[in-house]
């Protein structure tokens, strides 16, 4: 029978040349613009310039390290991560904020027109109500959002609030992005003043051996590398999770937990109990707990008064 | 050879069918044509008609041009691209492999994309390089036709039908386990991302996206046409192909290679989109017949403008959530295909 | 166009049993040449050899005088029109859509049916008295009015030559008549007739001559009296027959006998 030859892997191989050659051509990381116009004028050389409000040129580094630039301080402002929302309202840098997201529920930001989630918003809403900076949360779970504001020619920042360092640190460039680093020292001061404060609390009592599980079978945990671990180890709590092992957020199992010796749970109202978890004493916190912004104190206090009910009566 | 065929006059043929197919071809063209200018006019931003025309035109505010051409357009085109690639990708699988439940991902693709992507995700690497996760995609989903053709040549040297299909199935169970596995063992943040990743969309879309995929879809589509005859003779049977002047083995390794990157190219991009690539080519098929050369470009373009206004509807109907799309090739679908077959049954 | 096997010899994989051992045989042109056997003797693969489907392990087959695995199958197909044992379409198609699909070997990958085309298509389909069934789909056709259909799709090839498998096994008498008769004013026009059957009697009226196999071999081989004797049929169908001539026909005609013992 007459026989062909392996015609099936020419074409393939041609044709996979020939996209990658189409993909790696010019693009890279983000913040660098995909080389394609956007439709506001752009100087080709300093990647993320735009008109602002009155004031001086702001320069800053955000949390995933790259520069921000921007002639002056930004009079029109869109938070998608509510954790930065709350601080520029606590800075009293309220009506800078143009746009919400579905997911910020401080009454003061109701008026305004939502964009959809913190991830993922409506990229025609965002670009349509003309902010001068978006901020948005660092990580690669959205990706199509930094791409189209490059190519519109809007400038983003980065936050990662992950931990407390990471939080103070985000208030302060926020101070510095808005031009008024007062404020945002003076709220930083109360914030370490409040958490100074629940710590003299409960100066002197023993550690709670406890764990921040956040709800699951097998449960989700805070790991070392979270605000919330440092806020319970604030409150005179042990987290019995040692360095290392969840770095984050990250599933544990039933029978570690178990074998951990943990005094008392802390789990936030959403979170379920494991079925084999039920036996330990649970202390239930406010959702708001997890929230890694400007009510760091507040959770402090709440979480102190779980684990040391005596040091707070 | 002595058949008479001068003999006896010819019968007038229907007449009607070469023009109701070409009428199907032009009304298919304006209908998809139609269906990007929606996709300009409507979304999440109210914007009126004659802002929208005056945008195509050239002029208009830097805003809406910037959502018009940037967000878009580049997203109605990349809908006509995957799905008709899709469509008609899903016309020859099911022409090759003989089974009308055949579409472009019975043969593991989506699997070893999904497996592509969701490991780029879970390393942290998407945002590193803006091909990474397309290309980590497209590579997985080509290793998984590598694999399925690997272990049906192994078994048998001429890609029997069956055994091409229960190396499919093993093969999208591999990814599948794969997949479980990085899940298990991932962040929050990335099972989320995989997640919403495999549900489909085309929210990405750039102008760069859709020039990529036009180079590998419109070349494969292209040549794939030109096999119409062949798939029509395959659909048959090989043996009778065969005895019909088909290459069986020279065709099905060209079709099955060109037909597997359409679908790739589409996944990679695109996500997950099922049921286009099956529904679509069986609702062409209800209409027009059988004969690829005109059910091929016709699934092309009712897929394209199908997938559309998919994701039209996706972004609008609540806003400014957007539905996965393949929520809403499922729902608008299957009562779709459900009408056109009682129509046929009844007839 | 001639058919012709030298020392053909065909087995299944590598150590499979042998299917075809040692198999010479011509067909001259223009004959309807039978091809004989019981179960299992041979019968399709010497077909299937014949048209290339089946690789040749050792000999020859040849058809026109050349190997058949030189032949392009496009070219061959425009020669031979070959009709298997069954088929099965998987998607509706009319009838005529079917039968058109014969003169794809006359036509490119792109270029429209002509006038002629359409021409040989409407006259196959008359021949095989399947014209009125032509807008019909083939899946609600009854098992002989497909066997004609795909028969009409060989005759619309235009062959030189046509390779029938069990053409007529699902057919009343009226239209395994009609076939047979059909394919003898064929052969009567120069069109060269292999056909492969299991009905001796249709087979000694309407052939020329007969090739008897038995077990992958030749047990005889010539024009049809030659053939159809009881000591060359006995031995390979394991059955007592006998054969006598038709009165009205004058072809012979077979006949088993009763047997006590089964064997």
């Amino acid at each position: 029978m007459p026989r062909r030859g392996r015609l099936r892997l020419g074409p393939l191989v041609l044709f996979v040349l020939l996209g990658l050659a189409a993909g790696c051509g010019g693009e890279s990381a983000p913040g660098t613009g995909d080389g394609s116009p956007g439709t506001r004028d752009r100087q080709p050389e300093s990647p993320t310039v735009a008109e602002g409000g009155p004031g001086e040129a702001v320069v800053v580094r955000d949390q995933a390290g790259r520069e921000v630039q921007l002639p002056s301080p930004p009079a029109r402002v869109i938070s998608l991560v509510p954790a930065a929302t709350g601080i520029l309202l606590a800075m009293g840098e309220g009506d800078r904020l143009v746009g919400r997201t579905d997911y910020d529920g401080d009454p003061a930001v109701d008026h305004l027109p939502s964009v959809g989630g913190g991830l993922h918003p409506s990229l025609e809403l965002l670009t349509s109500l003309d902010p001068h900076i978006v901020i948005r949360f660092e990580g690669d779970q959205d990706r199509a959002t930094p791409s189209a504001l490059e190519r519109a020619g809007i400038p983003h920042l980065a936050v990662r609030p992950d931990r407390l360092d990471d939080i103070f640190e985000m208030i302060a460039l926020l101070g510095d992005l808005l031009g008024v680093p007062g404020q945002a020292e003076a709220l930083e001061s109360e914030l370490r003043g409040e958490l100074a404060e629940v710590q003299d609390r409960i100066a002197g009592e023993p550690p709670v051996r406890t764990l921040f599980l956040l709800g699951g079978d097998p449960p989700w945990v805070a790991g070392p590398g979270t605000f919330l671990h440092e806020l319970v180890e604030i409150a005179g709590g042990l987290n019995v999770l040692d360095e290392g092992e969840v770095p984050l957020y990250g599933p544990v199992s039933v029978e570690e937990v178990i074998r951990r010796e943990v005094s008392i749970l802390l789990i936030p109202e959403t979170g379920r109990v494991p079925a084999g978890l039920r036996r330990l004493e649970v202390a239930r916190l406010s959702g708001d707990v997890q929230s890694p912004g400007v009510g760091v104190g507040e959770s402090a206090r709440e979480i102190s008064r779980a684990l040391h009910p005596e040091a707070w009566r | 050879m002595g058949f008479g065929v001068g003999a006896a006059p010819p019968i007038p043929r229907q007449g009607g069918s070469a023009l109701r197919e070409v009428g199907a071809v032009v009304l298919l063209l304006v209908v998809a044509g139609v269906s990007v200018l929606l996709s300009a006019r409507f979304g999440a931003v109210p914007l009126s008609s004659t802002e929208v025309i005056s945008v195509l035109t050239g002029g208009g505010s830097d805003t809406n041009r910037f959502i018009v051409w940037e967000l878009r357009l580049p997203r109605a085109l990349l809908g006509i691209l995957v799905g008709g690639g899709l469509a008609l990708a899903g016309a020859v699988f099911q022409a090759l492999l003989r089974n009308p439940l055949a579409e472009p991902y019975i043969l593991g693709i989506s699997g070893g994309a999904a497996a592509g992507a969701v490991l780029v995700l879970s390393l942290g690497l998407a945002s590193a390089a803006s091909w990474f996760l397309p290309g980590a995609a497209f590579g997985g989903a080509i290793l998984a036709i590598a694999l399925v053709f690997g272990v049906a040549v192994s078994a048998d040297r001429r890609l029997d039908v069956r055994v091409l299909l229960l190396s499919g199935v093993v093969v999208g169970a591999f990814f599948s386990a794969c997949i479980a596995l990085i899940l298990a063992l991932a962040e929050s943040e990335v099972v989320r991302s995989a997640v919403l990743w495999m549900m489909g969309s085309l929210a990405g879309a750039t102008w760069r996206t859709v020039g990529i995929v036009a180079v590998y879809t419109i070349p494969s589509c292209l040549l794939l046409l030109t096999l119409a005859r062949a798939l029509n003779l395959m659909s048959i049977g090989e043996e009778t192909a065969s005895y019909l002047g088909t290459e069986v083995e020279g065709v099905k390794r060209i079709a099955y290679g060109v037909a597997s990157l359409v679908a790739a190219a589409g996944v990679a991009f695109a996500g997950v989109i099922g049921f286009v690539g099956l529904v679509i080519p069986h609702g062409v098929r209800l209409i027009m017949g059988s004969d690829h050369r005109i059910l091929l470009p016709l699934s092309f373009l009712a897929g394209g403008a199908f997938l559309t206004l998919a994701d039209l509807l996706a972004r609008v109907l609540l806003a400014p959530t957007e539905i996965p799309i393949g929520v809403i090739t499922a729902f608008v679908g299957v009562p779709f295909f459900l009408l056109l077959l009682r129509r046929s049954l009844r007839a | 166009m001639t058919f012709e096997t030298r020392d053909l010899s065909v087995r299944y994989g590598a150590k499979g049993p042998w299917a075809l051992e040692g198999v010479s045989m011509a067909v001259p042109p223009g004959e309807i040449y039978a091809v004989l056997g019981p179960n299992g003797s041979g019968k399709s693969t010497l077909m299937k050899a014949l048209l290339g489907t089946v690789s040749v392990t050792r000999g020859e087959a040849l058809v026109g005088g050349r190997a058949v695995a030189a032949w392009p199958r496009r070219e061959l197909a425009r020669s031979v029109g070959a009709v298997s044992q069954s088929e099965a379409t998987a998607f509706p198609i009319s009838v005529r859509k079917l039968v058109e699909m014969g003169r794809y070997p006359h036509l490119g990958a792109l270029s429209p049916m002509t006038p002629e085309d359409h021409r040989a298509v409407d006259a196959a389909l008359r021949r095989c008295r399947v014209l009125e069934l032509a807008d019909r789909l083939v899946d609600t056709l009854s098992g002989g009015e497909f066997q004609r259909v795909r028969i009409a799709r060989a005759l619309a090839q235009e062959p030189c030559a046509l390779v029938l498998d069990e053409p007529t096994a699902s057919l009343d008498i009226r239209h395994e008549m009609g076939i047979l008769q059909l394919l003898r004013e064929s052969a009567r026009d120069g069109v060269t007739i292999l056909l492969v059957t299991h009905h001796l009697n249709l087979a000694a009226r309407f052939a020329h001559r007969a090739l008897l196999l038995d077990r992958g071999r030749v047990a005889a081989q010539g024009p049809v009296r030659e053939v159809f004797q009881p000591e060359v049929l006995e031995p390979v169908y394991q059955w007592p027959l006998s054969v006598g001539l038709d009165s009205v026909t004058g072809a012979p005609t077979v006949t088993p006998l009763d047997r006590d013992e089964l064997p």
